[in-house]
């Protein structure tokens, strides 16, 4: 189990009369390798737990582990926390903003800098980590703030992958893209999935969930109402929920009320649906 | 970034929420001359302190403002306490002469025990200035205070001082305070993601640190301050223009007592320091206690 939370409780401003109970007992788990997902409406609590699992910010009171890191809810008992940042990195919603520094390639050699790489060595990674975002040598020396905004984030997206983390948190990393640029983070995290790092992702976007994600939690008014897998999520779901069903599963559940033999957990794109309507159709003549 | 709160509006419903800022403000500057009265009787001085400081104090309970506050700044302003504490105690001055002496280095110098209770006095007096203002702070609103600046500045118009204008900066200024505090705590945590230790590390890190947080900041801000002039200008917003209020400052019984009240307060203590500069000495601790205070 690569995540592990217990009884997570955390409020902000705590004994003001602006308290506010952001999560409350909360308990999960998430397996080495998943590609999860943490759905809910603005404010059910999403960015602030996965604000912990780097240790931003320290629960109020339970506890939780992410592999051989444990954080607890006492601030000073909390050891190895760069490591911990360094096994575990999470993309802010906008990381474009958190970009400072006068080129591309410096600011993203800055983390590995942070975490001890050497200059050089520092500068090499950070070339790759641009190249695999899909930004080429004729960037590395511009500023980042010449950028368009798809630019932007995608370099400060490198650097986090440069720092190479075994665990990845995105906070809707599709926020603010179009359509185009969407889908290259997509397939770039996607890729880093299939290279076996476990992929955490905050989000709105069903379609996105059904694409990639092989496990949901969703999280309503700070609690965990649901935890599983996405094929079973959307069958469970009622109306008054968050979560509204995408289009295209919607499609296939009222194909198959209709007696098409179409097997929905395998569907995860347009594209499978119609192999397998084709292949019924095939079948069938 | 919590430490930031010292002083922040509380939304409670108490007597001294409810005052008109206007108000507020006046009473705040009648305490403070008040409190700066200092009298030839230093017994006198001490007395009508330790009462302002029990008037505060009753103040704060009726307003609901936490105490560990005062504490807290008490803790930030060690530094200054030390350094009050050596100037007064170290530096000779003419006006101790005479006094009961601490401690005799030579014939020339010699530290007096005068040269503390002065200190401890001004320390006394921050405090009280820190008590009301604090008062202040916690009970209105950031808006309403501005409001009552423009209110007071209003007969400035009449020169052609731009009232409005000083007053929509101020709010805007104020409005933001709480804005940016969030978007550098979000910066702080992206940089801290990426391995920005803001505590700890040599100095050349720490700059580094700061310079990481201050651009993306400044970058922002400057970002959000034209995005808030487009939107004031799409709203048709002109600051020569005459404006109306949505919320209008009403002045109740409640202001009507505060105002009395702080009124005789202040006129008692101007009462008192008239005689006492008219030559009367003051003696306000033997006209209570009927003793003498023997130091």
């Amino acid at each position: 189990m690569a995540i592990q939370i217990k009884d997570l409780r955390y409020v902000y401003l705590p004994k003001t009369p602006n308290a506010n109970v952001a999560l409350d007992g909360v308990t999960l788990t998430i397996p080495d390798n998943a590609f999860a997902a943490f759905i809910g409406r603005t404010g059910s609590g999403k960015t602030t737990l996965v604000q912990h699992l780097n240790a931003l910010l320290i629960p109020t009171s339970g506890e939780l582990e992410v592999d051989e890191f444990k954080i607890v809810s006492k601030k000073r008992k909390n050891k190895k926390i760069k490591e911990l940042r360094k096994h575990l990195s999470l993309v802010f919603q906008f990381p474009e903003y958190q970009l400072f520094e006068e080129t591309v390639e410096k600011d993203v050699a800055f983390g590995l800098k942070n975490f001890g790489v050497k200059n050089d060595e520092a500068i090499k990674l950070a070339h790759e980590a641009l190249l695999s975002v899909g930004l080429d040598e004729k960037y590395f020396q511009k500023s980042p703030f010449e950028l368009s905004g798809g630019e932007r984030r995608r370099v400060a997206i490198a650097g986090i992958l440069a720092i190479n983390p075994d665990i990845l948190v995105l906070d809707e990393p599709t926020a603010g893209l179009d359509v185009k640029g969407a889908k290259d983070v997509m397939s770039l995290v996607q890729k880093m999935h299939e290279n076996g790092k476990t992929i955490i992702m905050v989000t709105h976007d069903m379609d996105l969930v059904m694409k990639y994600c092989n496990l949901v939690y969703v999280l309503k008014d700070g609690k965990l109402a649901y935890q599983g897998s996405t094929d079973k999520l959307f069958d469970q779901v009622g109306e008054d929920s968050a979560i509204e069903i995408p289009p295209l599963y919607q499609l296939a559940q009222k194909l198959k009320e209709r007696g098409a033999p179409i097997q929905i957990e395998n569907i995860k794109s347009v594209d499978d649906l119609i192999n397998q309507v084709k292949g019924w159709k095939k079948r069938h003549e | 970034m919590n430490n930031v709160t010292f002083g922040r509006y509380t939304p409670y419903n108490t007597f001294t929420h409810k005052l008109d800022p206007r108000n507020k403000l006046f009473i705040l500057i009648l305490l403070i001359v008040a409190i700066f009265f200092q009298f030839h009787v230093w017994s006198t001085t001490l007395l009508l302190s330790g009462a302002f400081l029990i008037l505060f104090i009753l103040m704060m309970l009726i307003s609901r403002v936490s105490f560990l506050n005062i504490f807290k700044s008490l803790k930030s302003m060690w530094f200054l306490i030390i350094f009050l504490l050596v100037i007064y105690v170290f530096i000779p001055n003419k006006a101790y002469e005479g006094t009961p002496i601490c401690y005799q280095f030579n014939e020339h110098y010699a530290i007096y025990w005068a040269s503390f209770y002065q200190c401890g006095y001004i320390i006394l007096r921050i405090i009280l200035l820190f008590c009301l203002t604090m008062v202040l702070t916690s009970t209105t609103k950031p808006m309403d205070l501005t409001y009552a600046f423009e209110w007071y500045m209003t007969p400035l118009k009449l020169i052609r001082f731009p009232v409005h204008e000083t007053a929509m900066t101020l709010s805007i200024a104020l409005r933001f305070i709480p804005t940016l505090l969030d978007e550098t705590e979000r910066i702080m945590k992206a940089q801290e993601s990426r391995g920005v230790d803001f505590g700890r590390g040599g100095l050349g890190k720490k700059f580094k640190a700061i310079i990481s947080l201050i651009i993306p900041l400044f970058v922002s801000a400057i970002q959000r301050s034209e995005e808030l002039s487009d939107a004031m200008e799409a709203r048709g917003y002109d600051p020569r223009a005459k404006r109306t209020k949505y919320r209008k400052l009403t002045f109740g019984w409640r202001d009507a007592i505060a105002i009395l009240f702080a009124g005789a307060i202040f006129g008692g203590v101007l009462y008192l320091f008239i005689l006492d500069r008219t030559g009367t000495q003051i003696e306000l601790f033997q006209w209570i206690f009927k003793v003498n205070p023997g130091f």
